[in-house]
């Protein structure tokens, strides 16, 4: 067992004291949250008589930059959207659960409230890009974000995509990338909201919107805290006398506000600015529940954006910053670990689109990135810069029947050296229903500030992670009358070189080193059956994932895992969703399979498959001013007991309950 | 026809090559000899409950892997965290360390019984042959076990994270990780009777054939803390020699040989050191590489030295063997993380 020790037992019990402290505090603050929400509230339902629902499509034409960077990035590209509906069932639920249940991404999820990262495409939780309206939100110092402190609700859209964009989205960006964007319109009037939810094990969901969106301004802001005492029960296999056991120490809290502001200068030019700051409390349980655990972490963020974007017809350009801060503090009390980190991250950006001839569009682009830590394992401050140049040009022929794009892009980084990197891809139009999709790409992934300093054991010669990624996609849509139906395909093959690992150094201190090759490939397809009559509304959608994700060398000697899966990627994944609306009413039933994972590397110790069932049902009621939304899920309908990662159980049959009221009130 | 090629163009998208349900490895069955067996402790992974413990035959050189559960059918499980095994009046007595007990087991290796009610049990030193100490990971405390009952009778306040203990001349000599202190219970009277300065981090001790007692403390690289090496007299409880380590080394797993005259430990390779030395050695005895040397014990029978590379923490690890003077003889593999060795 290695442990990291450092205070003395007086500091020990003076820690035990200031925890306690800091969550009276905690507790205040969020009582005050709580008053604040429902007094505002309360002030705009009376302030916002005149309602208006009808679904208004005043729409400026998209002139974010940013979106032209996605839409150029997915060309030749797997792409996916989270369907509205699906979104709206997920509204208290975070982007983990969002991804687990619709797309073959796998989440490792150490429980409810709990981390989440992802392995998509058979890569690790640093080798997926989070993208905050393009902005990578990924910790500075760990290479990932945890997803289980991103509530679904804070976004207009989910997006995947799928396969790698490294000279894209930079670092990172090697098995896909998930877009969490914000993309409200103008002139919409005045959208409140207000939600609250409970939940089984103690779980209360609150929440408030409120969107001012005139003809030239746009403020959103949206207001969350959900929290649990997560004191679910599991099912302890190996107690053959108790076997019903009740999880201790697992009670989350976590508060979150967002803010946007737009405003329209004139009709080439949108200015932005976001923020986004939560603060997140959560304890943590021990493996064994006779242990007692005093494992508490706060996790802690501000993001800051603004962007400035000019369009014309011919000429588009976007110069973007943002400021982003973490902390994160852990404290074992029982075992005198009090570590805290703090980094933030500075990116200031400028990309330019030109429309220079019918058939081409040129884009350049110049990012500059600074990320600082802080924590009691770095000697100092350290920091990364990086200042990236891109270049790229999208080709369309045969009418936009074909289109190409290409780009490359360079990076000079602080420490060490960045590859070079570029993509081409195609995307080909055969005939009205199929579209045939391929992507050869370069990518790679920094190392992180971690990997770099950490001490013991940082490593500061490191290189960073990097192969070739192909790709080919087929789509096929057909419609027949009221049925649409889709079916895609993908496959992919990944190589990636100087993959890191921790192993030990020359004196014995684990540290991370380029050390392997790791060849992953798969398939993945989507069935999707859309059936819409009048109000009726039927859509089955199943998306499969194969995924082989073998260690292909290792410098290590004896090491046996070579030709072995990695760790916690299941070859199989089967999601199935079927949804039933009928006029206001939604009811969606949620199956999932995940196959075996690997809990060794080399394959000698694995976890049973499991097969989770899920229903959630949303209802509609128009009552004057207002409308009411209903929600209610049971999760793990079935009782199962199951386990994503070892020695993480997970909860039986639990309940999910909200309501959310919404006034509109349209004034020109 | 260009309707159906669509279907067909999807086809290989769902071919697949490999069956999900992995193979059980298959176990031989293995004949022991007679000859001197080795046990190896698997710590298994944190939290993961996958501790175990692996049996090598000196004889014929075959190895059981999971040998409580082979010679257990009825309770499988170790549990989580296995540090330590010792024999006591013929006895077993394994450590668990995150499952808080400790597991007594017969000489063929069978379950008797179990002691539990210990918070986070590391190390056991049998005192005298009713009586062992039990050093305490977060208990603040070393227990104090019965051994004709096999149960709990007291615990003696001892600040900090206690791992390995030595007893010489009725006192026990109880290293710390958290503490700087190398505390000494007297053993007739069961309480603390001195603190002796060593440093951070000293997880491992022995006593040579002057019968002087050797602590290795790991330092503190975070804080730039030193590792080293303490020689105490004892009988006056004083430090005689020190040995420090340079910057960013973690010395760990002080061993002796058979003769006791000769210090082994790990500081990435394996380090060996004759106890009237004037300086640590410059360079590894036997070097690791790409190895990742997490455990290490010097046979008493041979003089021979094992190794555990635990490889990339989450695989089975692979024993080195090495004959007194660094030179390889064979290798075999063993449960994940083997920490150590009970050389019979």
């Amino acid at each position: 067992m290695q442990h990291s020790l450092r205070l003395s037992g007086c500091e020990a019990k003076n820690a035990q004291k200031s925890i306690k402290k800091l969550i009276k505090t905690i507790n205040k603050q969020f009582a005050c949250g709580f008053n604040f929400i429902i007094k505002l509230v309360v002030f705009l339902c009376i302030t916002s008589p005149n309602y208006f629902i009808a679904q208004d499509t005043v729409s400026l034409k998209g002139v974010e930059v940013i979106a032209k960077k996605i839409e150029v990035s997915q060309i030749g590209k797997k792409t996916e959207q989270i369907d509205s509906t699906i979104k709206q069932q997920f509204k208290y639920n975070s982007i983990a659960d969002v991804l687990s249940l619709n797309t073959p991404i796998f989440i490792k999820n150490y429980g409810p409230g709990a981390l989440s990262t992802t392995s998509f495409r058979g890569g690790n939780a640093s080798q997926t890009a989070i993208l905050w309206n393009g902005f990578n939100v990924q910790n500075a110092m760990l290479g990932q974000s945890d997803l289980t402190l991103m509530p679904a609700f804070l976004f207009d859209n989910i997006e995947l995509e799928y396969g790698g964009s490294s000279s894209l989205w930079g670092s990172g960006a090697v098995g896909g990338s998930v877009h969490l964007k914000n993309s409200t319109l103008f002139d919409q009037g005045t959208i409140t909201s207000v939600g609250a939810g409970a939940g089984s094990f103690g779980l209360r969901n609150l929440s408030t919107s409120i969107l001012f969106s005139k003809r030239r301004f746009i403020s959103s802001t949206k207001l969350y805290n959900n929290r649990s005492q997560n004191n679910y029960n599991f099912l302890d296999t190996a107690d053959k006398e108790n076997k019903v056991k009740q999880q201790k120490n697992a009670a989350f809290n976590f508060f979150g506000l967002m803010q946007e502001f737009k405003f329209l200068i004139n009709t080439k030019q949108i200015l932005s600015v976001n923020a986004w700051v939560n603060s997140n409390e959560r304890r943590l349980p021990s493996f064994d529940e006779k242990i007692e655990s005093k494992q508490y972490q706060s996790d802690a963020a501000a993001r800051f954006t603004a962007d400035w974007n000019y369009n014309s017809a011919v000429f588009r350009s976007t110069i973007r910053g943002g400021f982003f801060t973490d902390k994160i503090n852990y404290t074992d009390s029982i075992n005198s670990i009090y570590s805290k980190s703090r980094s933030q991250t500075i990116i200031a950006e400028n990309e330019n689109y030109f429309n220079w001839h019918q058939q081409h569009q040129l884009n350049v682009g110049i990012n500059f990135s600074s990320s600082s830590a802080f924590t009691n394992n770095y000697e100092s401050t350290k920091i990364l810069n990086r200042i990236s140049i891109l270049a790229g040009n999208k080709f369309s022929f045969l009418n936009d029947r074909l289109l190409t794009y290409l780009s490359v892009r360079a990076d000079h980084f602080s420490v060490g050296t960045l590859p070079i990197t570029g993509n081409i891809s195609s995307e080909y139009k055969f005939t009205k229903s199929i579209f045939v999709k391929i992507n050869v790409a370069k990518v790679y992934r920094q190392p992180t500030l971690n990997e770099l300093y950490w001490l013991p054991g940082g490593n500061v010669d490191l290189k960073p992670e990097r192969g070739f990624t192909y790709e080919g996609v087929i789509d096929v849509k057909h419609q027949i009358k009221n049925i649409t139906i889709l079916l895609s395909g993908a496959a992919y093959s990944r190589k990636i070189n100087d993959w890191i690992l921790w192993v030990p150094g020359s004196n014995g201190n684990p540290s991370p080193i380029n050390i392997q090759q790791v060849w992953s490939r798969g398939t993945e397809t989507t069935w999707r059956i859309n059936y819409l009559k009048n109000k009726f509304r039927f859509n089955l959608n199943v998306v499969t994932g194969y995924v082989l994700s073998t260690v292909t060398s290792n410098e290590q000697e004896n090491n046996n895992s070579v030709n072995k899966q990695l760790i916690y990627t299941p070859r199989y994944t089967v999601n199935t969703t079927v949804l039933f609306g009928y006029d206001k009413m939604a009811i969606t039933y949620f199956d999932q399979y995940i196959g075996y994972r690997f809990t060794t590397s080399d394959n000698s110790q694995w976890l049973d498959p499991y097969k989770i069932s899920s229903a959630r049902i949303n209802y509609n009621i128009n009552f004057k001013a207002f409308n009411f939304t209903v929600f209610g899920a049971c999760n793990n309908l079935f009782n199962k007991n199951y386990t994503i990662l070892s020695g993480r159980p997970m909860p039986l049959r639990n309940y999910e309950m909200g309501i959310t009221l919404l006034t509109k009130n349209k004034k020109k | 026809m260009k309707k159906y090629f669509q279907f067909i163009a999807l086809i290989p998208m769902f071919i697949s090559c490999v069956k999900d349900k992995p193979q059980d490895v298959l176990q031989p069955v293995i004949q022991l000899t007679a000859a001197k067996k080795v046990y190896v402790i698997n710590e298994g992974n944190f939290g993961s409950g996958n501790a175990s413990v692996s049996i090598f035959d000196t004889g014929n050189t075959s190895v059981i892997e999971n040998f409580y559960q082979t010679q257990n059918a009825g309770s499988p499980l170790v549990g989580d965290v296995a540090q330590s095994l010792t024999n006591i009046n013929s006895k077993f007595y394994l450590v668990v360390n995150n499952s808080g007990k400790i597991i007594v087991c017969d000489a063929q290796f069978k379950k008797v019984t179990q002691i539990t009610n210990l918070s986070s049990p590391r190390y056991i030193l049998p005192v005298t042959n009713q009586k062992a100490y039990v050093s305490d990971y977060n208990a603040n405390a070393i227990s104090v076990l019965d051994l004709n009952s096999n149960t709990k009778t007291a615990s003696i306040p001892c600040s900090g994270w206690t791992e390995q203990m030595v007893l010489i001349y009725n006192k026990a000599f109880v290293t710390n990780m958290k503490r700087n202190y190398t505390y000494v219970i007297n053993t007739v009277n069961d309480t603390k009777a001195d603190s002796i300065h060593v440093g951070i981090n000293a997880g491992s001790s022995v006593v040579d054939k002057n019968d002087k007692v050797w602590v290795l403390s790991s330092g503190d690289n975070a804080n730039s803390v030193l590792g080293k090496l303490s020689r105490i007299d004892p009988v006056t409880n004083i430090v005689e020699a020190t040995y420090q380590f340079p910057t960013n080394n973690s010395p760990n797993s002080l061993c002796l040989n058979k003769t006791k005259d000769t210090l082994y430990f790990l500081n990435g390779g394996v380090f060996k050191m004759a106890i009237n030395s004037q300086a640590l050695p410059a360079t590894a005895f036997i070097a690791n590489g790409t190895k990742n040397f997490y455990g290490l014990g010097i046979n008493p029978n041979d003089f021979s030295i094992y190794v555990a590379d635990a490889l990339d923490y989450v695989q089975r690890s692979t024993i080195y063997i090495f004959d007194a003077n660094g030179n390889q003889k064979s290798y075999f593999k063993a449960g994940i993380n083997a920490n150590g060795f009970y050389f019979e």
